[in-house]
């Protein structure tokens, strides 16, 4: 029903399932492409591309909570914290050494479960952070969500005995394969693997939700919270949920990078990477799974590769994140690659120039 | 006489100091269309607020089929059986009419994420049952060719006929209505009154606060009087036509107000 | 008892008044916006940024070569340097106004995009900084000297007051810091509720629907908001440099989240709300950074403005429900 995209006329039809043929043969050479492309690459570029898919991963929680529900977090980044400090402390690299830590059974197993278990971490640290502060009003919420996320970088700064501080928790292990043995290292490839697969589930898990009545629900909230009450949309059940799936899908995220970078400080969690993640909802379209990717690819992606040619460029960084914001919210509020109805809604005088497939 | 499908007792709202519905009895059966009328400021939209949870009232209660509401967040009252239109239009302006339909209509439904997630059975019948019961009340209500029109783009009297589609697809027992008719021209009007005696014998007992009185007249059984949030007056509306109280509530504030305000 | 809420307590007060003098000073700038918009002008840290650069670069070319002379010389430097601090954060407010904000208002686009805006205009404002100056802190030169003024345990009297008192020392900067912010502070509630350009204000922030029916151009007073935020938030950047020495590119974000907080404790919308609220939350987090130690301040600071928000979101002073 969403998938029809409305031109006038009898040919409605015809052209949709044009359109979705071209946009599906679009997105089997993409998938194709992502899947190749680690081979033909040096070594640098090939860390970025798992750079890259990390932020892709971030991006896509974060949509959930400011695209579809629109919620402004940020303090989003703090998710992704608490998802590396879990595996950083709990695989026994931290100044805490559990008792399970250093068993051969952990060294095998130990990264696949804590990435399920990082899933019930978050959602409960979502749901606990969520269920007071998602009363509030948008503006509130977003300063309250950044104070939340400036104080889980304090308390990782501080507590020595637990995160071990500023100087963080190093030599963080590296996955390992089960059975098979096979060690991740240091090599970029098997994670960028490993994010692609993580990235697909999350973009099955995420399409299916915004269809059914949960993504019409966040939807309606977004538009009118009084209205979506009184239609019996449990709104606050609601935007807890868009905030957990968020947390959750940070929290991955996190145990991905910990074990890549074998390396955690609290640097790496301050509120300018909330920007950044925002930044590429944003530019990508509020509201758009591929819009996040593609944000990703464009705010992490071509500043890194442009560094390789160019590093004295990279103090422009930030600004030029700055002028795209401020321009975006100005001339393309519904970004890069819009949701089909974020876009109606953003740009009142619009015009439905709809690309038909992703940029990335 | 039927058992009461709402009843209202002694419903009261104190704003600060300002009593904005004071002790407000109503009883309506089931397969009514009843009339709330009053003039602006008497306390007709925060009685309404009262029955549905927007706001809590400070006193009395409110039965739905003798099950006590007060207290109850508003989307469960919706789910218990009431469901409003607002005075100011409020539709979900970006998304198609027909999602609008679907996201009342969610509030039948029970599958949760996980069922969507995994796409469980229960959560496709929901969602095809969804859109074909969703373009079934479109076409009830007579907008069923802009399903696909994102709501903000129809016509401010079809975003009228949405919002009662919308709220008739949490498939309630008692509908309210906060002035339909606001805005429109009198053959809006027209099939306006309509669609509510049609909603009525879908069996849908109808409250409905107007201004137009060519309208209460045309629909209404029964109307209850609100002044200054007290139920004045009760009754058929020829009966009330006569009433020197509603009389004086119109035509006596409103003359004074005119004297002051000039 | 620890320290903290003892004998260290006065000294921690004094401290406390001054930095949250100069919160208080941000704060109303946050506070006047909102009343006028009911937003949250989200790169109004980077207007107090920029009036500390603007002190710390005048400043840094008025002191001679081999240190100032003399105390007078000093404090004509600073007040010199106050009129480009001043002037910086107003120009900057009303820029601010003009890009991030007002092609929004014309579209009235939701409230989500203006947080994103100005978030934007935050990014790009500190970091045009940073390329220019750099981004290591920049070192003011001195221009007058700290001193104690304030000595209770040397003077005639010592004797007779208790051991805890005897050690209060209250520094001339605290004290200069707070008395100019108290000024600066009663000079706009003045403004706003004496003069005509304040009633407008007033007006807007009342019912900018209503004011607009009645002849109140309402992008002038939302300019003259600004402005006056602008110039208290400048002026705040000059006391802050001064008094702790330093400038740089990011030296807005702490106090601008901080002031807002102040700005909620206080209740939003209202002037002296942002000025009790400010002290307030200087004082807290001052004591607090004493008895938890000083890494922990800012945590301090972010738990008073959730628990504001979940507790009491009108703020003390407060009439409107912040949800």
């Amino acid at each position: 029903m969403n998938t029809a995209v409305s031109t006038d006329g009898g040919t409605r039809n015809g052209n949709a399932r044009q359109r979705r043929m071209v946009v599906n043969a679009g997105l089997v050479l993409l998938t194709l492409f992502c899947v190749v492309i680690p081979h033909f690459v040096s070594l640098a570029a090939q860390e970025i591309l798992v750079l890259i898919a990390i932020f892709s991963l971030l991006a896509l929680g974060l949509n959930v909570v400011v695209g579809f529900a629109g919620l402004l977090d940020l303090g989003y980044i703090a998710f992704y914290a608490t998802g590396a400090y879990t595996w950083g402390i709990l695989s026994g690299a931290g100044p805490i050494k559990p008792p399970f830590a250093g068993t051969d059974f952990w060294a095998e197993w130990g990264f696949w479960i804590i990435l399920l278990v990082v899933l019930a971490v978050n959602m409960c640290i979502g749901t606990m952070l969520g269920s007071p502060t998602l009363r509030l009003r948008g503006d509130y919420l977003a300063i309250v969500t950044l104070g939340f996320g400036e104080i889980v970088r304090i308390v990782a700064n501080n507590l020595d005995g637990v995160t071990g501080a500023a100087l963080g928790i190093s030599r963080i292990p590296h996955p390992r394969i089960p059975i098979i043995g096979y060690d991740f290292g240091l090599d970029p490839v098997p994670y960028y693997y490993l994010l692609l697969l993580l990235l697909v589930a999350g973009i099955i898990v995420i399409t299916r939700l915004d269809h059914s009545r949960i993504g019409r629900a966040w939807i309606a909230i977004r538009e009118d919270e009084v209205a979506a009450e009184a239609m019996g949309v449990p709104t606050l059940r609601m935007k807890l949920l868009a905030f957990a799936i968020g947390a959750t899908t940070a929290g991955v995220a996190g145990v991905v990078f910990a074990s890549k970078s074998n390396f955690v400080s609290p640097a790496s969690f301050d509120v300018f990477a909330s920007f950044l993640v925002l930044c590429a909802v944003v530019l990508g379209g509020m509201g758009s799974i591929p819009g996040s990717l593609a944000g990703a690819f464009v705010i992490v992606g071509v500043p890194s590769f442009l560094q390789l040619r160019f590093p004295e460029l990279d103090e422009y960084r930030y600004w030029t994140f700055g002028i795209i914001l401020v321009a975006m919210m100005i001339f393309r509020p519904q970004g890069l690659i819009p949701s089909k109805r974020r876009e109606a809604e953003l740009a009142l005088e619009g015009d439905p120039d709809i690309p038909a497939e992703p940029a990335a | 006489m039927a058992e009461a499908l709402l009843s209202a007792g002694k419903v009261t709202k104190v704003f600060g100091g300002l009593t904005a519905v004071r002790e407000v009895d109503l009883t309506i059966s089931p397969g009514e269309i009843r009339g709330l009328i009053g003039p602006n400021g008497a306390g007709k939209t925060t009685f309404f607020n009262c029955i549905t949870g927007v706001y809590k009232p400070d006193g009395g209660e409110v039965l739905l089929e003798g099950r006590r509401l007060n207290g109850l967040k508003p989307h469960k009252i919706t789910r218990a059986g009431i469901a409003r239109t607002f005075q100011q239009i409020r539709l979900f302006g970006e998304m198609t009419a027909l999602e609008n339909v679907e996201v009342g209509l969610d509030a039948r439904h029970r599958a949760g994420a996980i069922s969507a997630i995994f796409n469980l059975p229960a959560h496709r019948r929901d969602n095809k049952e969804g859109s074909a019961e969703g373009l079934r009340l479109l076409r009830f209500v007579g907008i069923d060719r802009y399903a696909n029109e994102p709501a903000r783009n129809l016509s401010y009297g079809d975003q009228r006929r949405l919002e009662i589609a919308r709220a008739l697809g949490t498939k309630p027992k008692l509908l309210l209505l906060d002035e339909p008719a606001a805005g429109m021209n009198p053959k809006e009007k027209e099939g306006l009154m309509e669609l509510i005696r049609k909603i009525r014998d879908s069996e849908v007992t109808i409250l409905l606060i107007e201004h137009d009185m060519k309208v209460v007249m045309g629909v209404c059984e029964r109307v209850a009087v609100l002044d200054h949030g007290e139920k004045i007056a009760e009754g058929p509306p020829e009966q009330l036509q006569k009433d020197p109280r509603v009389i004086e509530a119109y035509l006596g504030r409103g003359a004074v107000e005119d004297a002051a305000g000039a | 008892m620890p320290d903290c809420l003892t004998s260290e307590l006065p000294f921690r007060l004094a401290g406390g008044l001054s930095t949250g003098a100069v919160y208080a000073m941000i704060a109303l700038g946050y506070t006047l916006v909102y009343g006028v918009l009911q937003l949250i002008n989200f790169a109004h840290s980077e207007v107090f940024m920029l009036g500390a650069l603007g002190a710390f670069l005048t400043v840094s070319r008025l002191v001679p070569d081999g240190g100032v002379t003399s105390e007078a010389q000093g404090i004509l430097i600073l007040l010199a340097a106050a009129v480009p601090a001043v002037l910086l954060g107003g120009l900057a407010a009303v820029a601010l106004e003009r890009v991030a904000y007002r092609p929004l208002r014309r579209r009235n686009a939701p409230r989500l995009a203006y947080l994103i805006s100005a978030i934007g205009a935050s990014l790009f404002l500190s970091n045009s900084v940073r390329i220019w100056r750099g981004p290591n802190f920049e070192t003011l030169p001195r221009t007058i000297q700290s001193r104690i003024v304030l000595d209770l345990g040397n003077t005639f009297f010592s004797g007779i007051l208790p051991e805890s008192v005897q050690r209060v020392r209250i520094q001339n900067r605290d004290i200069i810091v707070f008395l100019v912010a108290m000024a600066a502070m009663i000079a706009v509630d003045q403004f706003i509720n004496r003069s005509r350009t304040g009633r407008g204000i007033r007006a807007v922030a009342q019912d900018s629907e209503t004011a607009g029916l009645m002849g109140v151009n309402i992008n002038k007073v939302i300019t003259v908001t600004f402005i006056i935020g602008g110039l208290l938030a400048g002026a705040a950047g000059l006391l802050f440099a001064w008094s702790f020495g330093v400038t740089r590119f990011q030296i807005g974000f702490l106090p601008g989240v901080k002031a807002f907080t102040a700005a909620v404790l206080g209740g939003i919308g209202n002037i002296r709300g942002a000025l009790l609220g400010g002290l307030l939350l200087g004082v807290f987090e001052n004591v607090a950074a004493g008895c938890f130690g000083v890494q922990w301040r800012d945590v301090v600071a972010f738990l008073i403005l959730v628990l504001v928000l979940l507790f009491r979101p009108t703020g003390l002073m407060g009439d409107r429900e912040a949800t």
